[in-house]
């Protein structure tokens, strides 16, 4: 009796189920003294309503036939062919808007900056006091700007 | 006799596939009287019962082409049912806690509608009342099905260990509240 006790208090105490059930399945199930404590299947067929006492389900067929017609008519409202082509069509172009946002149009803004670079930048010669000067030209990398360096040719002078 | 049962469920099913809405008829009489059994015990009124027997064989029809053969047809039905149920109860307890926070208004409302607010039905037994539904589903299924901890597990889609947690809570509990209760049965 003791052994039981001490069983139903770690069983109280620990609230793992593997715990409990490894308690249930080694002692609770075997123990008469412990049955005694549970109730049995035909107390709790007296408590609950019976198969017997439902033999008047005949509104359960009405009911379900109402309730096919509503869930077909509402699946076919939801998923129409037509809807799916539709959104069918706006996830399509959402996607063409995409890519041309964020892969056309960068390269196509970056072709015309080279070409404004090409069409507008360019030096000859450069010529101080009348001389031709030593220049160096350079871009920063990843930069737009162009820096200029020009200075007096002394070895020429 | 299991097997006669599952084969016979499986013939009624595969005609129904074949387009024979007949036979799911025939199928949904079989289980009228016990869906509805169980459903009255889980959620304690008739008309909310017959709301979720409809709902769960209203799924079952429209999803019959997923049925899996080699599974008992009775386990898969009464998963189906019991989440239903579980749904109900869940949406129950969401209308209560609303009521609660809108009481004073929600009455001068009802009141000047000229209804009379009314409280969610109670359980058909006080008893079945204080277990959780986990709980009332495995020890109706026990006591009227007569399934084991294992196939109680497959319809609560948890481990058998779990089923069998939940049944032994469940039968300790209902029979301390009995004793004090004095009920004799």
């Amino acid at each position: 009796m003791s052994r039981c006790k001490i069983i139903w208090y770690a069983f109280a105490f620990g609230p793992l189920k593997i715990w409990q059930d490894f308690l249930i399945r080694v002692h609770i199930e075997r123990c008469p003294d412990c049955q005694k404590k549970l109730i049995s299947r035909e107390a709790v067929q007296g408590i609950t309503i019976q198969e017997s006492q439902c033999v008047d389900a005949d509104s359960l067929w009405n009911g379900f036939e109402q309730k096919v017609k509503k869930t077909n008519k509402n699946e076919r409202q939801v998923f129409g062919p037509r809807r799916r082509w539709t959104y069918g069509m706006v996830v399509l172009l959402v996607f063409l808007a995409t890519a041309i946002w964020f892969i056309v149009l960068p390269q196509l803004r970056k072709t015309r900056i080279e070409e404004r670079i090409n069409g507008h930048f360019r030096i000859n010669y450069i010529r101080i006091e009348n001389k031709p000067a030593q220049a160096y030209v350079y871009q920063p990398q990843g930069s737009q700007m162009i820096i200029v360096w020009a200075q007096k040719n002394f070895r020429g002078e | 006799m299991c097997k006669d049962r599952n084969m016979e469920d499986n013939q009624l099913i595969m005609s129904c596939l074949k387009g024979q809405t007949e036979d799911f008829k025939t199928l949904m009489d079989k289980y009228r009287g016990k869906s509805l059994a169980l459903a009255w015990n889980i959620l304690g009124n008739r008309e909310d019962a017959e709301d979720a027997c409809q709902e769960a064989f209203v799924q079952v029809y429209l999803h019959l082409d997923k049925f899996d053969f080699t599974k008992n047809f009775k386990d898969w039905f009464f998963t189906i049912l019991s989440n239903r149920c579980l749904d109900q109860l869940r949406k129950r307890t969401r209308f209560m806690k609303f009521v609660k926070t809108q009481k004073a208004e929600f009455k001068d409302r009802m009141n000047q509608a000229g209804l009379n607010p009314q409280h969610p039905p109670l359980l058909h037994s006080k008893l079945l009342q204080r277990l959780n539904p986990r709980e009332r589903i495995s020890v109706c299924l026990w006591a009227n099905e007569g399934y084991t901890s294992s196939e109680i597990a497959s319809v609560l889609r948890c481990s058998a260990s779990t089923a069998r947690v939940h049944l032994f809570k469940a039968r300790t509990k209902l029979k301390a509240l009995l004793e004090e209760e004095n009920v004799s049965l």
